[in-house]
């Protein structure tokens, strides 16, 4: 004997066979939605599984302090005695050498290469034992031994390097050799927003490369915690104390932390943000479909009802359907999702470390399925309830959907909007765009989906676009705490370092290629926090008005200061008030005239009115070029004059800053784009093969009553180009307006440094190729779905 | 009995419009399906013709393939001499705005205009220029089909005889030499049946050549000449000389009496 349950399943099965093209739209679109989600959340688990199992292994010091010169190892003693929390502790020696100092040889091929492209310090040091310990693959610290060294794995990738190749570093007193014995894994700089990446070499070369000359020695004073939140605690503590070593920057666990997990972890929020969309779209396409097969199926419907079938195993049948679907859809998007996070994730295993699979990497992506096909299936029943409003008589009689009353109301209503609508009144838009407006205007309810779809798919395209603009744009330094200008010097912690500067301002001021040239000192400032003085980073010198966006206030005068947002928060502070500062004993108070955003170091700076002070913990120059003279070719010869400075382009320094961020977002941005064109292109696809076969009995009276196939077709084709502009053009205005504060409102909350994201994005990306790509996008389907109506017999419209 | 394959009708003074070796095959069928099988058929100038023939042989498709709005898969269709399967859609279209008026069983209006709007249409696309023209038009023919006060009522607000009779208004609006009428009574009871079948004679006796497909003995009794189709091919045909209401039913009888003979 058949079971209801059965029966229910071969309904569906039919069904599904006997209607393939709808339920194939469907079905793609079901299950682009589930891979997206699926794969978001999988990505999410992978990569914060990665970077975990990488701290776990690799063990990064909670806080650390980097500094250019001598140290007191006393002062550096007492203070870890005065502070039980700290489990270990160690000073780091290293020596920087600029990328240019190193070239690598592969023999027998002959290849060969430099390094000279990466702009941040290559740090050459020897193995750590307790913590902050740098991985091989097999996840083992190697110690290198004389005459080999360790590379870091993003350089494997970025300059194409293998195991065996030689690796030259010029230094002073010659160039010295070692063999690439493998590639290491860096929990604290494996992020292209550090500003350093590491080598490691044995205790021999080392001492050879520090003794050799031509590399900066630097130091880092690492702390490992027994609590990781204590890391902020302790960093003012050690700021507070005058005696220990801190010119250079220092770093929290957070800021590590944060900074690795940025780049993957927004592919990630981009994919389930894509996600969402999709099944916004999905949910609104299947009510469209249900809505449709009801009216279809109407009369089977009544059949059904008369011979005494209650409503819930009608509307049984059709959840069947739908559930079956759905379900396929989950299971297809969930195995595509393992494919596609594979090889989304790969570079963060590379980089990172390979994460176990653990009971999260299974429960994670089942249940954002389970959310995609709990959502569908509420939707479908929500629609089926339906069922219960349609009346036999209606049903079986008339065809109708709606109970004698609604019908009758419905008459009415359309009666009454008859009444008004005179096709003889005045009007530009001829007989063949009147009718279409109308039967817009009448089966608005219908049409809607088309809008409200593209409205959904310009979002989704030009939210990361928009971003990815925004990130990518020269302006963006601003965000940087920078004025917008061609090229950036930044001086290096050297004894002469006061001489260097002035000789290569003087330089630069008597270039006639360059002209604005501006000098900061990053002077350390001491200000009141919550346990005393603490040190405060500020950049002092002249300070042009226009040169930075301030959020709030303006630039800093002579008794003032400007503040990050980040800081501005610390402290409690707004446009006004006064800030108490000392320096060298020397106590002031200055004023806050204005707020601006940052995100660099951490997003913790400040900006004083003064002179270029000797004795500073940094110097930054920037200059602009004048028109018809190259950035690059300027920089490199300062590069090369000077030793001690790194002189790059603009652009060149805010691209191998953000590479990372920006890599992802055009990723994102890549993945939104062809999803967004093609669920766009499916939908309109879907949408106008139903849409004909219910205007069949309209065409065929207007073929009849003297209206040419083109001119009807034409009707069809601009009421989907009208629908789809409107969609789009509101989803474009939404993206700029509203979406510029729904994105800076999560960059915000992310603690970025960003409070007021202004979008600086590509006007012709976002505002022309993307807005056009759909345009087209739904104006070629239904140029090709209409076109065949050309060769059809006229009176089937007519017969059914 | 020989098929003949030839109208066998009078020669008239004028052919309005001719079919010469009408065919149109499905090829969408396994095997395909032959619906009109070398039809010659003349229609003259002011004449009221009515095909009839059982279900499934062919009337309404014979209709819709000489008033152009089907292509047939062989032969020719003239209308005044012209070749309609000569022209592209554009210019069919055309013709079927000026020189032609359809009637279908159900009115087909479109839900979204009212009455009066739905028979402007047509005069409208024909004319965008004349306005004025179009309404005037429209308002005469509504007064002359008596129907001018349901002008601005939604089309699910008049009787379906009102309706069939505004669809008869949509279809003279362009003034049309040929009228084409698909059981123009066949959603309607007799009374309605009757309004119907005065409006339509009344539309022939005003010129309008006519051309009928219909069930009903009754309505066919009206026409100056019946076809009789079957499986796609005329098989006879019968002069019936002009109608008069007096003798009515001794026409409908005495064509029943041929239908029958022809197994109707």
């Amino acid at each position: 004997m058949e079971t209801k349950g059965s029966l229910y399943l071969r309904y569906a099965y039919n069904d599904l066979t006997g209607n393939k093209g709808v339920h194939l739209a469907l079905l793609v679109v079901l299950t682009l939605s589930a891979f997206l989600m699926a794969t978001g959340a999988m990505v999410m688990e992978r990569t914060l599984g990665s970077v975990d199992e990488l701290f776990e292994q690799a063990r990064p010091p909670h806080f650390l302090q980097m500094h250019v010169g001598d140290i007191d190892d006393d002062a550096l003693e007492r203070f870890a005695d005065r502070h039980p929390e700290i489990e270990a502790w160690h000073v780091v020696e290293a020596v920087g050498f600029d990328g240019a100092a190193l070239s690598w040889e592969r023999s027998p091929t002959g290849g060969s290469g430099d390094l000279s492209d990466s702009l941040i310090d290559q740090l050459f040091t020897t193995q750590n034992e307790e913590f902050d310990l740098l991985l091989d693959e097999t996840g083992a610290a190697p110690r290198p031994a004389p005459g080999e060294t360790y590379l870091p794995v993003a350089h494997r990738t970025a300059f194409d390097l293998r195991v065996g190749d030689e690796l030259r570093i010029a230094t002073d007193s010659g160039s010295l050799e070692l063999r690439v014995a493998g590639f290491v894994r860096d929990a604290q700089m494996a992020s292209s927003l550090s500003s350093a990446t590491r080598f490691v070499v044995s205790e021999a070369d080392f001492e050879t490369l520090e003794g050799a000359g031509g590399g900066t020695p630097e130091s880092i004073v690492e702390y490992r915690l027994n609590d990781a939140g204590a890391a902020a605690d302790l960093q003012r503590a050690y700021e507070a104390d005058d005696a220990l070593p801190k010119n250079g920057q220092a770093v929290t666990y957070q800021m590590i932390r944060l900074v690795n997990a940025f780049g993957d972890g927004l592919v990630a929020v981009a994919l389930v943000f894509v996600g969402l969309l999709l099944i916004v779209i999905a949910l609104l396409n299947v009510r469209f479909v249900i809505r449709g097969t009801l009216e279809d199926e109407v009369r089977e419907i009544g059949a059904m009802k008369a011979i005494g079938l209650p409503d819930r195993a009608i509307s049984g049948l059709y959840l069947t359907k739908y559930g079956v679907l759905t379900a396929l859809a989950c299971v297809l998007g969930g195995l595509a999702a393992l494919v596609a996070t594979g090889l989304l994730t790969r570079s963060v295993q590379v980089d990172y470390a390979d994460a176990p699979l653990g009971l999260a990497s299974f429960v994670v992506p089942v249940a954002a399925l389970a959310l995609v096909y709990a959502f569908v299936l509420l939707l479908c029943r929500a629609v089926l309830r339906r069922v219960r409003r349609i009346e036999v008589v209606g049903a079986l009689v008339h065809g109708s959907v709606l109970g004698e009353r609604r019908a009758a109301r419905r008459d009415r209503r359309r009666a009454r909007r008859a009444r008004g609508t005179v096709l003889a009144s005045t009007g530009g838009l001829g007989v063949n765009g009147r009718l279409a407006l109308l039967d817009l205007r009448a089966e608005a309810g219908q049409w809607v989906l088309l809008p409200l779809v593209f409205f959904l798919a310009t979002v989704l395209m030009t939210l990361p676009a928009n971003l990815l603009g925004t990130f990518e744009s020269p302006r963006f330094v601003t965000y940087m705490g920078a004025a917008e200008s061609d090229v950036r010097a930044d001086l290096l912690f050297s004894e002469d370092v006061d001489e260097v500067r002035d000789e290569l301002l003087r330089n630069m001021r008597e270039d006639e290629r360059l002209t604005d040239v501006r000098a900061f000192s990053t002077l350390l400032y001491e200000t009141r926090g919550e346990e005393g003085w603490e040190t405060l980073r500020v950049e002092v010198g002249e300070h042009d008005p226009d040169a930075i966006a301030y959020a709030y206030g303006g630039s800093p005068g002579p008794g003032e200061i400007a503040l990050s947002v980040l800081n501005a928060d610390e402290y409690g502070l707004s446009i006004g008030d006064g800030l108490a500062v000392r320096r060298g004993g020397e106590e002031t108070t200055l004023t806050v005239s204005g707020v601006y955003q940052d995100v660099t170091s951490g997003g913790f700076t400040a900006k004083a009115h003064g002179e270029e002070a000797t004795g500073a913990a940094g110097h930054v120059v920037y200059a602009n070029t004048v028109p018809g003279t190259d950035a690059a070719t300027i920089a490199t010869e300062y590069d090369e004059r000077f030793d001690t400075a790194t002189v790059i382009p603009m652009r060149e320094y805010v691209r191998q800053t953000l590479s990372q961020v920006t890599g992802a977002l055009q990723s994102a941005t890549l993945v939104s784009f062809v999803f967004a064109v093609g669920v766009a292109a499916l939908i309109t696809g879907l949408f106008l093969r139903l849409r004909l076969t219910r205007e069949r009995t309209r065409m065929g009276v207007l073929s009849a009553i003297g209206f040419s196939t083109g001119e009807i077709i034409a009707q069809v084709r601009g009421k989907t180009l009208l629908a789809v502009v409107v969609g789009t053009v509101l989803g474009t205005v939404f993206a700029a307006t509203a979406g510029e504060p729904m994105v800076g409102s999560l960059l915000s909350a992310a603690g970025l440094g960003l409070a007021h994201l202004e979008f600086l994005p590509n006007p012709w990306l976002v505002y022309v190729a993307c807005p056009l790509a759909l345009i087209t996008t739904g104006h070629l389907i239904a140029v090709a779905l209409t076109a065949p109506l050309r060769r059809v017999d006229k009176s089937t419209w007519l017969r059914g | 009995m020989t098929r003949p394959t030839t109208d066998p009708g009078t020669e008239p003074a004028r052919i309005a419009l001719a079919s010469r070796g009408l065919t149109k095959t499905y090829h969408s069928t396994d095997p395909p399906t032959r619906v009109i099988d070398d039809v010659d058929l003349s229609v003259a100038s002011g004449e009221f013709l009515v095909v009839m023939g059982t279900s499934g042989s062919g009337k309404s498709t014979l209709l819709y393939t000489i008033s152009g709005m089907d292509r047939p898969t062989e032969g020719s269709v003239l209308l005044e001499g012209r070749d309609l399967t000569s022209l592209d859609d554009r210019e069919m279209s055309r013709v079927r705005l000026t020189r032609m008026g359809f009637v279908f069983q159900q009115a087909h209006f479109l839900a979204n205009l009212n009455i009066g709007d739905n028979i402007l249409l047509p005069a409208l696309q024909a004319a965008p220029k004349d306005k004025k023209g179009a309404i005037a038009r429209v308002d005469a023919l509504l007064e002359r089909f008596g129907i001018a006060h349901v002008r601005r009522h939604g089309v699910t607000q008049v009787s379906g005889g009102q309706l069939q009779r505004a669809s008869i208004c949509r279809a003279l609006v362009c003034e049309p030499s040929l009228l084409f009428a698909d059981e123009p009574t066949g959603a309607l009871n007799s009374r309605m049946t009757e309004e119907v079948m005065d409006a339509l004679t009344d539309v022939h006796r005003s010129g309008t050549t006519l051309v009928m497909v219909t069930h009903d003995p009754g309505c066919a009794a009206r026409a100056d000449r019946v076809v009789y189709l079957r499986d796609g091919a005329l098989v006879d045909s019968r002069e019936m000389g002009t109608w008069s209401p007096e003798r009515a039913s001794e026409r409908e009888d005495d064509l029943i009496t041929w239908l029958r003979g022809l197994g109707f």
